[in-house]
């Protein structure tokens, strides 16, 4: 019994918005899971590496409700590849989350003194990138209210011309930390090394995956 | 001839509940976007229903009614028989009804008047053989299966595209609302103005000639186009979103005013469907002839119009209840757009002499504002099944008159 209320499938974009905002929080608590590594404090690493563990799989009940709102068949605003990629993005980034806390958890990881402030440093460069994709998400929603058109296109185009650029500065950070960690070679333990090389590509992954969102966001709106 | 009374009183009771199921597969869809939008809440909506739809059936609901409803079967086919035909219009009202409460169930909108034009020609197959239908009629029922949703859909993707390149995609929303919206308010205002003094009250002699009615009605858009801008002159202010936000109350605004009409054409038009078989038995019980029209008492209007309100108020209500609330995506600029162009699209057809169903329309008008990526998510796989119900509607509810006339004889002859 619907009638033509029937027609009407659940909008998968306000769903998209709250997953987001999971990822956001799970993507907040990578600084303290750092910090908490860096002071040697194992109880708080605990605590943030579960919560982002719990995050995550709260996000991923979205993605699931997301999934399941656009079978085929279902007439969307937007291409459904798109829709499915840019949500593919966002998980990437929880996921990313997730993995730094196993690394993290794999051994008594060794930090070198001299290389905290610059990772730490680096992990907020790149935040700031996920923090504009996450703009491009909300944006996404006032595109949804205004029917694709007007004003929210040019404030989207030039957001996403802005994630561009950060992502480019996010990644010659991480090359520059890269670099200096091999000069702490011969003081770590190769798989210190190994391990630390991993944790920073991962979080340089984080602003790939954020500056992809905003090419995706590109990519609704020349439909 | 031998009328016995309690066939009259089961007649009666027949189209209670033909009208009572009409009502109900109707109401979803005559409110289903206003409610969807949180323009009205289901109650209101129940409200406006039941003096829209009253309104409707007794003041314009064909003071006057074909006795056998668009012309399917000629009734003077049956002039040495009456019974027969008392019998058939009896079998036409439980198939139509049957059809009605099935299409209801599965939640599928259907055409009440294509399941008692189904039921007609099940009547006329099973009476007169296939020679007794006239074919051109039923045919050009069909062409509005795909007029309908097309023209309403054409319609209603202009409708919504105006109102975004004009409203929505403007940097100051608020302030291209204050231009828009009062010529929005004005051409509702004259559509149906017209559709009330065009071939509309026959009931009140307000027949007017086209010409003279398309100058009243354009008169009075006019007057509410300069009554809505004096009253939004002093709208302003706000962020972009905020305006936005204030934008969609003032079409809420709108869509109650095209919500209604939609009721009040539905109870012209649709009731009918229900009593236009009764009336005709009614004839035949006080005169004992077939008639071709017959004059309607106004206690069968009301027991149509009350079978309908009841209806939508009893089932309708469950029907918007349950899915209402899932609903995110729509908003009252694009429920605006759908019940504008639908209302006009249906008024149009009919005053041109197009028999096309209001239901056909609103769905094709929802698809047009979800092909102008209006709407958040549109399930196409249920339009299908939208279609697929329209194409059956005839042959089932021809079939279950077939056999509700078969089982008639088998007790009565």
């Amino acid at each position: 019994m619907q009638g033509i209320l029937g027609l009407f499938s659940k909008s998968p974009f306000e769903p998209l918005y709250e997953h987001r905002l999971k990822v956001q929080e799970c993507l907040e608590l990578i600084k303290p899971l750092f910090v908490a590594l860096f002071k040697g404090d194992k109880k708080e690493l605990k605590r943030i590496s579960d919560l982002i563990v719990k995050l995550e799989a709260e996000a991923d009940d979205f993605k699931v409700e997301i999934r399941q709102a656009i079978p085929k068949g279902v007439f969307l605003p937007v291409n459904r590849e798109d829709l499915l990629g840019y949500l593919k993005l966002q998980d990437n980034l929880a996921d990313t989350a997730e993995d730094l806390t196993v690394l993290i958890g794999l051994k008594d990881l060794y930090a070198p003194d001299g290389l905290s402030c610059e990772i730490l440093d680096f992990i907020e460069v790149v935040l700031a990138v996920c923090d504009l994709g996450s703009k491009t998400t909300e944006h996404l929603r006032a595109l949804v209210a205004s029917g694709f058109k007007g004003e929210e296109v040019k404030a989207v185009l030039d957001c996403v011309d802005e994630l561009g650029l950060a992502e480019r500065r996010a990644d010659k950070v991480g090359h520059e930390i890269a670099k200096k960690l091999f000069t702490y070679e011969d003081e770590m333990k190769p798989s210190d090394l190994m391990l630390w090389f991993r944790i920073l590509d991962l979080i340089g992954n984080l602003a790939d995956y954020s500056d992809n969102t905003g090419e995706r966001l590109r990519n609704m709106l020349t439909r | 001839m031998e009328f016995p009374l309690y066939i009259l009183v089961i007649t009666i009771a027949v189209s209670f509940y033909a009208s009572f199921m009409g009502g109900a597969n109707d109401f979803a869809n005559a409110f289903g976007t206003s409610v969807g939008s949180k323009a009205i809440t289901i109650r209101q909506a129940v409200i406006i229903a039941i003096f829209a739809e009253l309104l409707g059936a007794v003041f314009v609901g064909g003071h006057v009614t074909d006795t056998v409803r668009k012309g399917i079967v000629d009734p003077m086919n049956f002039q040495n028989d009456p019974m027969f035909l008392v019998y058939g219009l009896l079998a036409a009202l439980i198939g139509s009804g049957l059809f009605l409460q099935l299409a209801t169930h599965f939640g599928l909108p259907v055409s009440t008047t294509h399941a008692i034009v189904g039921a007609m020609v099940g009547f006329g197959v099973i009476s007169t053989g296939f020679s007794g239908v006239k074919w051109g009629t039923v045919g050009s029922i069909a062409m509005s299966w795909v007029i309908s949703p097309i023209g309403g859909g054409i319609v209603a993707f202009t409708t919504f595209k105006v109102i975004q390149s004009r409203v929505l995609k403007n940097s100051h929303p608020l302030k291209a609302a204050r231009k828009v919206v009062p010529i929005f308010v004005g051409l509702t205002v004259a559509v149906v103005g017209l559709s009330v003094v065009y071939k509309g009250m026959k009931n009140l002699h307000l027949n007017l000639p086209l010409q003279d009615a398309l100058i009243y009605s354009a008169l009075l858009g006019l007057f509410f186009i300069f009554i809505v801008r004096f009253a939004m002159r002093k709208v302003s202010g706000g962020t972009r979103v905020e305006q936005i936000d204030r934008v969609e109350g003032s079409f809420k605004f709108l869509q109650i005013f095209t919500a209604g009409y939609v009721a009040f054409a539905h109870g012209a038009n649709d009731v009918a469907n229900s009593i236009g078989p009764l009336a005709g038995i009614w004839t035949i019980y006080k005169n004992g002839l077939v008639g071709l029209q017959s004059e309607v008492p106004y206690w069968i209007l009301l027991l149509g119009g009350g079978g309908i309100i009841l209806g939508l108020a009893v089932l309708g209500y469950k029907v918007i209840e349950t899915v209402g609330s899932k609903i995110t995506a729509m908003t009252p600029s694009r429920g605006f757009a759908a019940e504008f162009s639908a209302a006009s699209v249906v008024l149009t057809f009919s005053k041109l002499g197009m028999p096309v169903s209001t239901t056909h329309t609103l769905v094709g008008s929802v698809i047009g504002v979800g092909l102008a990526r209006g709407i958040g998510a549109l399930d196409f796989r249920v339009v299908k099944q939208i279609f697929m119900s329209w194409i059956v509607t005839i042959p089932i509810a021809a079939i279950g008159t077939i056999i509700a006339f078969e089982t008639i004889k088998l007790i009565m002859l």
